[in-house]
Formats: structure tokens, sequence, C-alpha cells
């Protein structure tokens, strides 16, 4: 029944797609139409709806004339192909869809949306946090179909109120940000209500309450932040040179959490009585609320840019601290520089204890259930053998440094040539602190304050990199890309195991040339080559990939990751996409590499998979 | 005008603030508070774990401590399903068994080990949920007792294993009675963190089920004091005892027969275990 309700959701979403506009009681009555009746007559009822918006132009456009409706579907689904020598996962069910219609209507003073998800058979690597089923039965919590997401926002002068589901973030996310990222399965909106005042030019504050997102349900702890944010730039605008600007903000996020039974690692004492035998434990008692505080200045001046970020909690006990009650502190630096031709950045980050979650109890393998988030430290890798060895954020405590520098070489100068050029260098240098460790932590913390760090020190390195990138048109025709990068992982710290070859580290040189070549008006071609040079792990590997773009509707690209060192093993894929209009549909089949697929420093496990992929996306 | 509003919107927020912006810091001295639980019933840890899973040594080793905390009231069964890499035998011992990847199957294929489902609940790979787990299974009233006493004939290798379930209240559904054969004291190669052990010790490894995983039904419906009996038999011999290089002469002494009393959806309402042999 659910199922069909859905479906006819998705068919209504896709009616109201097909419609450019819809703006006046017309066109509502056409949309009705189209709804009711079905998908074949949304043409011509879409030609009516327009005639009747261009007469409506004509008029005095009225409250319902200023109506809009726009949205997005996805879906993305995968056929697994079980391979018993490849060794992929043999699925009981081999096809795999998850899918998304989103809408959002807006008018003066109110708009409303809500996101429908269809999910019942998650994609591979989507089912790894796993839950408890009405039925008592063990599931992945991704699995599930309805409406997870609705809301209506009301503005008036300068206020906005929002009820149901809704994202934010206060500063940098330090102490809340609660976001979606649909590739790594990642979505924590807060269910309750937001209100946001500009009481002032330039001062905007927020207060919310709300309970968070975790997959189909809601976390118990209650949720309620505040947010002040003053730019004395826009306040004082007559007194503030344009090349100048200050900011100041500060935050408040408050956990209001229940009681549940953990136990203190040692064995409960047996009491026998009359009544019959009872175990005692010492279980560990949860304080009701948590507190987070949150502190940044950010300064501008001409080319460069300043932010000092500050963020506090108090004691947090949690699965992923092992129930210790350390107060948590991050602190943030962040350095930049644009201006003509030179671009970059310094920046600097400590943290310690700084994992807030909305249900003290559960260890998501995914990052779902997390109310704040810790920048990430690391150049956002996107070629194929560069993302072999990602870093994911560690929350129990680092030190993370990262500094970057690019420059843009002018047209018609030595270096810069006919077409100009472009070169970045980046580096990044995370460590742990001296005391604390990744993975599971020690049973004998629990109800204590956790190793203590000092501020200044530093522990193991958990990762660094360097990464050199030129780009440079050679002719009116072709341009290309080098691209390099020097990895040194820390395995056994990030994925708490060792590598195939039992290795702690790995240490990896990796060279990329990309080359695009445009063919004709129509055609262009893209290609990649890159290795990666390890003695750790697999050994080496080789990857290729060939594209031809046929402008305005076609691509086809065909790919190999191929394993020159010790396992030989070949991760081929062909792909091939269709435009049309605001619709792209794209097939592939082929092999995926099993790994991590990483954003922002939050990973998701992704499984060795093999088979037909399909993906279509329609925005309106 | 715009004054006083400014300062009644400011003093609003400052209320609010004060209000929400608690907290509640515990002094060290405050942190515990006792909870006591009845134990009302034996219950069953089903762990999945493999010889390459570097964690797997601790998870044997917190089942271990529950153990001995629990010693009338906790059965474990650890299973090594094939169909994941964590399992892949070193040379020589296969603790792999087909009814362990039935098990592994029917939890979806749990990618994470060592993980546990207490009484047939929900997987857990963290290990510090297993011990809460634990002490709420043992607490929840069972609407019946059950017992399992083993009978071997050593020409035969026969075991032959009798259940004896009183009902201690009605009960309307419908409930299946499986055996499992265990094997401890097994010697295999073993992954520990950054080193590989070759002689660790494995126990409770699931070797087979009597009559299937899920076992037979004994009936639908039953009143307060009805008492259901039954009995199966296992021969005590390659594969389904594991025999091989390392261990070559393995002992019924080193096996145990577990009873699972299994409702509709597949969750355990009473447990019991007993040597195969007699000290």
């Amino acid at each position: 029944m659910r199922h069909h309700i859905l479906l006819s959701a998705f068919t209504l979403a896709a009616s109201i797609a097909s419609l450019p506009v819809m703006a006046s009681k017309t066109e509502a009555s056409s949309s009705a139409q189209i709804t009711a009746t079905s998908l074949d007559s949304v043409p011509s009822a879409a030609k009516k709806a327009l005639s009747a918006a261009k007469e409506s132009t004509s008029r005095e456009l009225g409250w319902l004339d200023k109506v809009r409706a726009t949205g997005a579907i996805s879906s993305d689904f995968f056929w697994s192909m079980y391979d018993k020598e490849f060794g992929n996962v043999d699925y009981d069910q081999p096809v795999r869809n998850n899918s998304y219609a989103d809408i959002t209507v807006t008018a003066p003073y109110i708009s409303a949306g809500a996101r429908a998800q269809f999910s019942k058979w998650p994609l591979p690597g989507f089912d790894y946090d796993m839950i408890q089923n009405n039925k008592g039965e063990s599931v992945p919590a991704f699995a599930g179909y309805g409406i997870p997401y609705f809301w209506a926002t009301g503005n008036y002068k300068g206020c906005s109120l929002t009820v149901g589901d809704y994202y934010e973030q206060f500063g940098s996310g330090l102490i809340l940000r609660a976001y979606q990222d649909r590739p790594i399965g990642i979505d924590g909106a807060l269910r309750g209500a937001r209100l946001k005042v500009n009481p002032a030019p330039g001062v905007r504050f927020t207060a919310l309450a709300g309970k968070q997102r975790f997959y189909w349900k809601h976390n118990p702890a209650m949720i309620w932040g505040a947010d002040a944010e003053w730019d004395l730039g826009e306040t004082f605008s007559e007194k503030f040179n344009s090349n100048y600007g200050l900011t100041a903000g500060a935050s408040y996020v408050g956990k209001h959490d229940k009681q549940t039974h953990v136990f203190m690692p040692q064995p409960p004492e047996i009491i026998t009585t009359p009544e019959g035998v009872y175990a005692q434990f010492n279980e560990i008692i949860f304080p009701k609320a948590v507190a987070a505080f949150d502190g940044r200045l950010k300064g501008r001046a001409h080319g460069f840019t300043v932010l000092a970020e500050g963020a506090w909690k108090n004691n947090d006990p949690s699965v992923y601290n092992q129930y210790t009650y350390a107060p948590g502190h991050a602190e943030l630096l962040v350095v930049s520089y644009a201006e003509n031709n030179l671009s970059g950045f310094i920046q600097a980050k400590r943290s310690e204890n700084m994992r807030f979650v909305s249900d003290h109890d559960y260890l998501s393998k995914m990052g779902n259930g997390s109310i704040n988030f810790m920048p990430p430290f690391t150049m956002t890798q996107t070629y194929a053998l560069a993302t072999i060895y990602p870093y994911a954020t560690q929350y129990s405590g680092e030190w993370a440094y990262q500094a970057e520098v690019g420059y843009n070489f002018k047209r018609k100068t030595a270096l810069g040539g006919k077409y100009g050029m472009s070169v970045r260098l980046t580096g990044s240098y995370i460590a742990g602190l001296p005391n604390s460790t990744t993975g599971m932590l020690p049973e004998s913390w629990r109800g204590t304050n956790g190793p203590s760090n000092p501020y200044w020190e530093m522990g193991q390195m958990y990762y660094g990199d360097i990464n050199f990138e030129l780009n440079k048109k050679l002719s009116s025709h072709y341009k290309m890309t080098c691209f390099y990068l020097f990895q040194r992982y820390n395995y056994k710290a990030i994925r708490q195991e060792l590598t195939e070859d039992h290795k702690e580290f790995v240490n990896a040189h990796i060279f990329v040339y990309e080359g695009q070549w445009k063919m004709s008006k129509k055609t262009q071609m893209r290609f990649e080559g890159q290795y990666m040079l390890t003695a750790q792990d697999q050994k080496d590997w080789l990857a290729g990939l060939v594209e031809f773009s046929f402008a305005p509707h076609w691509m086809i690209a065909v790919q190999d990751l191929w394993n020159v060192g010790d396992t030989g093993m070949h991760y081929w894929k062909g792909t091939a996409a269709f435009t049309y209009n605001a619709n792209r549909f794209m097939l592939s089949y082929g092999r995926t590499r099993e790994g991590f697929d990483c954003s922002g420093g939050v990973c998701r496990p992704v499984p060795r998979t093999q088979g037909l992929t399909f993906t279509y996306s329609y925005n309106f | 005008m715009n004054l006083m509003k400014s300062n009644i919107f400011f003093a609003g927020l400052a209320l609010i603030g004060a209000t929400l912006t608690s907290c509640d810091d515990i002094a060290e001295d405050k942190r515990t508070q006792p909870y006591q639980t009845k134990i009302e019933k034996t219950a069953l840890v089903t762990e999945f774990s493999g010889v390459k899973c570097v964690n797997c040594p601790q998870g044997a080793a917190e089942l271990h401590k529950l153990l001995e905390i629990y010693p009338q009231n906790l059965v474990v069964v650890s299973m090594h399903p094939t169909g994941i890499s964590f399992t892949s035998p070193y040379k020589g011992t296969d603790l792999r068994t087909e009814a362990s990847t039935e098990f592994w199957e029917y939890y979806q294929k749990p990618s994470s080990l060592p993980s546990a489902a207490v009484d047939g609940g929900e997987i857990m790979d963290n290990r510090a949920a297993w011990s809460p787990a634990v002490a709420a299974a043992i607490s929840v009233s069972a609407p019946l007792t059950a017992t399992v006493s083993c009978d071997y004939d050593e020409t035969t290798k026969k075991v032959t294993a009798s259940y004896d379930i009183k009902f201690t209240s009605d009960y309307s559904g419908e409930l299946f009675a499986a055996l499992w054969l265990t094997q401890s004291n097994i010697i295999g190669t073993q992954m520990d963190g950054t080193t590989t052990l070759t002689d660790y010790v494995h126990n409770h490894n699931l070797r087979a089920a009597f009559a299937g995983v899920f076992g037979t039904s004994i009936g639908q419906g039953f009143t307060h004091l009805q008492n259901v009996t039954g009995a199966e038999s296992i021969t005590l011999e390659a594969p389904v005892l594991l025999v091989d290089k390392k261990n070559p002469n393995p002992t019924a002494k080193d096996c145990d027969v577990v009873l699972v009393i299994f409702d509709k959806g597949k969750k355990v309402i009473q447990a019991a275990h007993c040597p195969v042999v007699k000290e």
C-alpha cells in the first residue's frame, strides 16, 4: 500500500515537474487536471498553463500569480551481478535503488517543500548501519521509503519562521551542522522549528529546536540552539571602507538527553534473594543537558582574510568517546589571501573529544546522528587513484595543518605563454594527540575523564600529503592538467586494521596527466592517465580513462583501474550518458573497487561491486 | 519606542538564553548509580568472527568475560561464515560452516567483525554494547524453562540431545527448537591487532545444526505447565567435528550442544546447553 502511495507521489512530482511554471489559478487547476488524468496529457496541459501565464502578465500580478514551484528528481539503480571469482557481494535482492523527489513551492511571505525518498533496497554501501525493525529483525537503517523531509517557512519583515525539517549550520559547524550529503548517505536534518531574525542591518539571529533525523526515525535527544552574528561592515557601512570587514559570531547548542543503561566494565554483583537472582551493575549517569558554545571573529583587509574560531562543549559521554566525561573543545585559525593572480591560505586546527551526537549509544559507520562537523584539512581528491587512501577526520582528537598557494600566470608572459597557466601547491599534515587513540577506545576509560593531552604536543602522524597541480592551455583546442600527489597514510589509525601486507603506513606517489582536446565545435575528448607508486598494501596501480562528449546530448566513456601490484585485479567500467533539456540519463556497466567514499572528511564504506548502473536526474 | 522594543527583544533573548543554555556537569564521584536487574532466563549471544579480523580476539575476550559473570545464564556461539574475506582460512584450519553462513545470511551479511546479536536481536559491532544487551536479555521474563541433556555413544560417535521444555505461562505463538553443536579448544591461526597468532584457541565454534539452524516447529499455542520434549541426533565426525593438522584428535569433550527456542520472528525465547560428555 505504502509502495503505491510512494509511486503516486513520484508520479505527482513528475507531473508537476513537467510544468515550466505553476503560477496562476488557471495553472493550478491545469496541474490538478494533469495529476488527475495521466502523464500523457502533460504537454497539452503545459501549453495551456503557458498561455495562461502569458495572459496573466497583462494583468497586475496577484499573490497567486507569484507562486512558483521548483524541484528535482534523482534516481540511481544498480543491478548487482555476482561474480564468484571477483568476490563481490551476492545480494538476495540484486536490483538496488536510491530515489529522491524534491519539490519546493514559493510564494510571497511563505514557502513550503517536501522530499520523497525510496530506498527500500539501498545501493551497495548505504547499508552499513543496521537497526532493529518493528518485527525485531536486524535491517539496514537506510532501507525504507516515505516522505522524511517536509517544511513550511513564513517570512515577514526580516523574520522567517520554519516549521518542519530544516538544515542549519552555525559558523564553521564546530557545534552545529545539520546537513545532507546524498552521495555518502548523510542526512542530519532537524525536525522542529527555527526562527531567523534580522533586527538591524548586519545583525543576524537564529534560534532553533528540534530532533535530529536518523534514517527513518528521529533520535531521542532534543536539540536547542541559538546563533548571533554581527557583520560590522554591514552595520556601519558608511564607516567601513569596502576593503575592510569585521564579523563576530557566537553560538550555543544544547542537547537534552535521556538516561540509558550503560554499565561500567566491572562485572555485576550477583545477589540472591528469596524473590530470585539479581545482577547489580554500576550504570553511568548521563548529563541531562550538554551545552556547546562557539565564538568566532572574521576580519578582512584588502586581500587578506583571517578567521579565528573556538568551540567548547561540556561533559558528553557517548559510545564514541567510550563514555568519558572530559569536556571537548576545538580551535580553528584560517588565514587566506586572494588578490590579483595570487591566492593561498594557511590554516590550523586542534580538536579534542568534539564528537557531538544525538544518540549517545549508536555508533554510526556512515557518520549519521552527528550534530556537529569538523572542517576537513585535506584537499578534495577527484582522480580515481588519489581517492584510494582518503583521510577521515578523527574526532577523538587531532592537530591538523593545511596550506595552499596558487598562482595564475597571465597570458603572453614567459611562463603563461599564449594562453596562460595556473599552478597550485597544497600540503596537509594531520597528527593525533599524544594520549588519544582512534577506533574503539579502552573500556577502562569509561566513567573517567579519559586521557589528558598537553595542548601543544602532537601524537602519532595520521596523514600527510603534498599536492601539485598545473593547468595549461596549449592551443585553442587543447588543454592539459598535470597532477602529482604524495601521501603518507596511517592505515592502522584510520582504518583500524593493517594493510594487506601487514603494514601500518602507506606511502604513495600518484602521477596524473589529463588532457582535453576539442576535436570539433561539438566534439570533445578527455583522457586521463594515472599511476600510483607504492611499496605497501596492494602495491602499484595504473588507471586510464577516455571520454568523448558529443554536444549537446551524448557522452561516452571507458575507464579501468588496474592493480599492477599484488592482485592484478581490473576495475573496468563503460559509461554512456544522454542529456535532453533538464533530463540526464546515464548507463554504466562495470566494477567498483571496495574502499571508502569520502566527502568533507566523512567517509562511507563502499563494498566491491559489479553490475549495471542506471541514473536519472531531472531539475525543474 | 524603537529603543524600548529593542530592549524588550534583547531582554527576551537573554531570558530564553539563560533558560536554555543550562548544562549539567557531573562530578567525578557522582557518575554512576546502581542498576539492578532480575535474572529471568538464559541469553544466547551469537557472535560473527573471523580468523583475519584484527579485533576478533578482543571480541572473544569480551564474551569470555560475560560467561564468567553469568556462568548459568549465558550461552555463547561463535560463527565463522563463508562469503566474507575476514573468515577465509589460513592454510589449514577452516572454521567456516554452512550453519554459520546461513545464520550470517539471515542477518543480511554484516561486514563488520566482530559483531554479535543477543537473543536474535540487533547485530552489534560495538563491543561496548554487548554487556548491556546481555544484561537486558537475561532480565526478560520467559514463558518457559528449557533444559537439554546429551547422550554420547563412543562407538558410533553419535550424540543424542534430548530437550525438556516446561511452560511457566501461556504462550499463543508458534515455537521452534534448534539444536546446535559447538566445538571448543580448536587450535588455529588468528590475526590479533598487528600480530598473527599461530596457536590461538578458538572456542564455541558453531559446527552444525542438528535439524536446521532455526530448528523445527514444536507446535503453536501452549498452556501454563505444559511440557514439551524432543530429541535429535548427530554423528561426531568430520566435517561436523573439525579435524585437521593442528587439531588431529578432537574429542567429544571439546563439544557442547546448544538448545535454542526461537519464536516465529527468529527471536530467542530461551536457551540452554550441555556438554556432550560430562566431566
